[in-house]
C-alpha cells in the first residue's frame, strides 16, 4: 500500500459520496410524504447496519496486522539484523550508521534529547515510505527493510519550533 | 411536533437578552473566523512561493489561525445553541456572560503570548516544547497554557449552566439525555421526549465538562513544572491529554454545530424537529464517539501501550456507522423529495452535509493505522479537519447566523446571495481537494518553507481561497442589512 493507494480509495469513497448527495439535493421538487420517506430510511438503515460494521470488523484485523508496531512487523518484515540508534535535538538528527544494507530487517530505536520530534524515512523519489515519533525518555523501535538503493532524507515529521522544516538529515542504502 | 421549532424563535421579552447573548457570541466569532481566514490565505500564499515571510512569522501565523480559528467557532456555535435552546428552556443571562468574559480573555492572552511573546509552538502547545521554544521565553509558553485555561474555564461554565438547566427541565439527566424514548416499549407510558436541541445540548456539555477535566489534568503539572515545583512532566502523559483536550473540543464543535441543523431543517423542509429513537441514540453515541478516539492521535508513539491504539482505532471507525446510519442519512431523509426551500441557509446545511461526509472519509481512512503510518503530519491532516470545519461546521454555524440575523430583523434575504452560498461550497471544496493532494505527497503540515516542486499545489489552492473569502464577503453584504435591527430586537426595553 501506498500513498497512491490510499488517495485513488478516498476519490472513489468521495465520488461515491458525491453521486449520493447529488441524488438527494435533484429529489428535491419530486415531493414525497414524510411518513413514507422515513419508513425507507429506516428500511436502509436496518439493511446496511450489519454489512457495514461486519466489514469495518474484518478490516479492523487487518489493520493491526499490517500496522508498524513492532510485535505486528517481526512477523510481516522479520526480525531485526541490523540495528540503528537515532537521537533528535533541536534541530537534527544523530544515526549511528550513515549508510544501510539493501533487503535486510533495519530496526531504528528513535528517541528525543529535548521535545517530541517526528522521525519519517523519504525515499529518493521524495514520498514517505515510514515513520515513528522521537519522544524523549522514551525509544521507539521502527523496524522497516529497504527493498530499493538511494538515498534517503530524514525529515521531521513533529513542530519542534522554529527551524522544524530545516531538520534533515540523509543516508544511503545499498 | 412543536410548533415553535417551525416557526422560529419566540420572542418574549424576557427571552431578548439572551438572543442578544446569542448574537454576541455568534459574531465575536464570526468576527474573528474573518480574520483567521486572512492568517490562512497568507500560509498558502507563502507555501505558493509568492509571499515568502520568515519562519519565525509562519509559525506564529499558524499558531494564532489554529488557536483562533478552534475557539472562534466554538464560540460562535455555543451561540447558536443558546439562541435554540432559549425557546425553550430558561437560561441565565449572567452565567452565559460570565462564560463570555472569561472565554474571551484568552484572546489578550493569545495575543500576548505570540506577539509579544514570539510563542510559536502551535495551537496544540504540545509538552515539552512551550517551555523549551529556543525562540521564545517560558513565561511566553506559560501564557500559551493561560489562554487554555481561560477558553477551557469560560467553556465550562457555559456547559455547567446548560447541564443544569436542560436537567432541571427535564426532571433528570436521564430524561434530558432522552433514555425514556430510547428505552421505551410500546406498552409504556408516553416516554419524555426533549427537544432535538436540549437533547444535544446536554450531550454536548457533558463531552465539554469532561474535556475541561481532561485538559485540567495536564495544566496542573505544567503550571507545577512552571512553577519550579516539579522538574518535568512525563511527555507520553501530557501528549495523552493534549491530545484529549485539543480532539475533543475542536470535534465537539462540529456536533454542536450540527444541533443547529436540527434546529433550522424544519424551516426550510417542513420536516423532522422531533427527537426519534434514531436521533436519541445518535446524540448518546455521541458522547462516546467524540472522547475515545483522541488515542488515534499517538497511533505514531510505538511506546505507547497498544491497548491505547486499540481503543483509539475502534473508537475512530466507529464514528463511521454511528454518524452515517444515523446522523447523516436521519438528516439526509427530512431533505429528500422534501420540496425544501432553497435560501442561504438550507444551501450552507445541504454543503454541510457534503463536506462532513467528505471530511469524514478522509479521517476514516487516516484512522486505520497503516495508512497513518504514511500520511500522519502530512497536509491529509489539515485537509481532513479543514473539511470538518470549513465545509462542516462554518456552514452550518454562518448558516445559523445569515438565518437568525434575517429573522430577528425581518430583513429577508436577496435572492441572489444564494449563488454566493454555493460558490463558498465550491470554493471551499477545491481549497480542499488540494490539500488532500498535497497530502498524499507526502508534503509535511507545519512546514515554513515549501521545496519548489510543492509550490504548485499552493498555488492552486489560493484562487480557490480567494473565492471562499469573495463568497463571504458578498454573503456579509446582504446580512448585514438586517444586523441593526436585529440588535435593536434584542434589547430588553423595548
Ligand atoms: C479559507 C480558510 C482557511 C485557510 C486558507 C486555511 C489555511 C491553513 C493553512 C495553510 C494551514 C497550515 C497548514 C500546514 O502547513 O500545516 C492551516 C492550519 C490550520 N487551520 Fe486553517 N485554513 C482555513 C480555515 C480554517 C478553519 C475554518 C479552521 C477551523 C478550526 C482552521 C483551523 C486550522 C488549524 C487548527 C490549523 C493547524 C495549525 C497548526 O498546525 O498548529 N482553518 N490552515
Ligand atoms: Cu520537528
Amino acid at each position: 500500500m501506498t500513498q497512491k493507494d490510499i488517495l485513488i480509495l478516498f476519490l472513489v469513497l468521495s465520488a461515491i459520496w458525491t453521486a449520493i448527495w447529488f441524488k438527494v439535493i435533484l429529489s428535491i421538487p419530486n415531493i414525497q410524504p414524510e411518513e413514507e420517506v422515513t419508513k425507507n430510511a429506516n428500511t436502509l438503515r436496518r439493511r446496511l447496519a450489519f454489512p457495514m460494521i461486519a466489514a469495518l470488523v474484518i478490516l479492523l484485523t487487518a489493520v493491526f496486522y499490517w500496522s508498524p508496531y513492532p510485535i505486528f512487523r517481526e512477523h510481516t518484515i522479520g526480525k531485526p539484523e541490523v540495528t540503528v540508534n537515532v537521537n533528535s535535538f533541536q534541530w537534527g538528527w544523530i544515526l549511528d550508521a550513515d549508510t544501510l544494507p539493501v533487503h535486510k530487517v533495519v530496526e531504528f530505536n528513535v528517541t528525543s534529547r529535548d521535545v517530541n520530534h517526528g522521525f519519517a524515512i523519504y525515499n529518493s523519489e521524495g514520498r514517505l515510505v515510514a515513520q515513528t515519533q522521537a519522544m524523549p525518555g522514551y525509544v521507539n523501535k521502527l523496524i522497516f527493510k529497504f527493498d530499493e538503493p538511494g538515498e534517503y532524507t530524514i525529515r521531521c515529521l513533529e513542530y519542534c519550533g522554529v527551524s522544524h522544516h530545516v531538520m534533515l538529515a540523509t543516508f544511503t542504502v545499498d | 411536533m412543536s410548533d415553535h421549532s417551525i416557526d422560529g424563535p419566540a420572542y418574549g421579552s424576557e427571552n431578548r437578552p439572551i438572543l442578544r447573548i446569542a448574537l454576541v457570541y455568534m459574531l465575536t466569532g464570526f468576527v474573528i473566523f474573518l480574520i483567521m481566514g486572512i492568517l490562512g490565505l497568507i500560509m498558502r500564499l507563502d507555501h505558493a512561493g509568492w509571499w515568502v515571510i520568515s519562519p519565525n512569522w509562519f509559525y506564529r501565523i499558524m499558531t494564532l489561525h489554529g488557536a483562533g480559528m478552534v475557539a472562534s467557532l466554538l464560540m460562535a456555535a455555543l451561540g447558536g445553541i443558546i439562541a435554540i435552546l432559549n425557546r425553550t428552556v430558561k437560561l441565565s443571562a449572567r452565567w452565559l456572560w460570565s462564560a463570555y468574559v472569561v472565554y474571551s480573555l484568552s484572546v489578550p492572552f493569545l495575543l500576548y503570548a505570540v506577539l509579544i511573546g514570539g510563542f510559536s509552538g502551535g495551537w496544540t502547545a504540545l509538552d515539552p516544547l512551550p517551555y523549551h521554544g529556543m525562540t521564545w521565553s517560558k513565561s511566553a509558553g506559560v501564557m500559551m497554557y493561560v489562554t487554555f485555561l481561560a477558553v477551557g474555564v469560560g467553556f465550562l461554565i457555559y456547559c455547567v449552566h446548560v447541564f443544569d438547566a436542560v436537567r432541571r427541565k427535564a426532571g433528570g439527566v436521564r430524561r434530558a439525555l432522552a433514555w425514556e424514548v430510547i428505552f421505551s416499549r410500546k406498552s409504556d407510558a408516553q416516554p419524555y421526549e426533549p427537544e432535538v436541541a436540549e437533547l444535544a445540548a446536554i450531550a454536548t456539555a457533558i463531552i465539554g465538562i469532561v474535556t475541561v477535566i481532561g485538559g485540567v489534568l495536564v495544566l496542573v503539572p505544567l503550571f507545577a513544572e512552571a512553577a519550579g515545583l516539579v522538574k518535568s512532566v512525563n511527555p507520553l502523559y501530557s501528549k495523552n491529554f493534549i491530545m484529549l483536550f485539543g480532539h475533543s473540543i475542536a470535534n465537539v464543535t462540529i456536533y454542536i454545530a450540527v444541533a443547529l441543523v436540527y434546529g433550522l431543517l424544519p424551516v426550510y423542509t417542513k420536516r423532522g424537529g422531533h427527537t426519534t429513537k434514531f436521533v436519541a441514540l445518535a446524540w448518546n453515541f455521541t458522547i462516546i464517539l467524540v472522547l475515545t478516539p483522541p488515542p488515534h492521535h499517538l497511533y505514531q508513539d510505538f511506546a505507547q501501550p497498544l491497548g491505547l491504539a486499540i481503543i483509539g482505532q475502534v473508537a475512530s471507525w466507529s464514528i463511521a456507522p454511528s454518524v452515517l446510519l444515523l446522523t447523516i442519512l436521519g438528516n439526509l431523509s427530512y431533505i429528500y423529495r422534501s420540496g425544501m426551500r432553497w435560501a442561504v441557509p438550507s444551501v450552507m446545511i445541504a454543503l454541510g452535509f457534503w463536506g462532513w461526509v467528505f471530511g469524514g472519509i478522509g479521517g476514516t481512512i487516516d484512522s486505520a493505522i497503516p495508512a497513518n503510518q504514511l500520511l500522519h503530519n502530512t497536509l491529509w491532516v489539515p485537509a481532513h479537519f479543514h473539511a470538518y470545519y470549513l465545509l462542516g461546521v462554518t456552514t452550518f454555524v454562518w448558516g445559523y447566523l445569515f438565518y437568525l440575523i434575517s429573522d430577528l430583523s425581518g430583513v429577508r434575504e436577496k435572492a441572489s446571495t444564494k449563488i454566493a452560498a454555493w460558490l463558498y461550497g465550491i470554493a471551499g471544496a477545491g481549497f480542499l481537494l488540494v490539500f488532500f493532494f498535497s497530502g498524499a505527497d507526502s508534503i509535511p503540515r507545519r512546514y515554513a518553507v515549501h521545496l519548489p516542486e510543492w509550490n504548485l499545489y499552493a498555488a492552486i489552492a489560493v484562487p480557490f481561497v480567494l473565492l471562499t473569502i469573495v463568497s463571504l464577503l458578498w454573503i456579509i453584504a446582504d446580512m448585514i442589512r438586517g444586523l441593526r435591527s436585529a440588535w435593536r430586537n434584542t434589547s430588553a426595553v423595548k
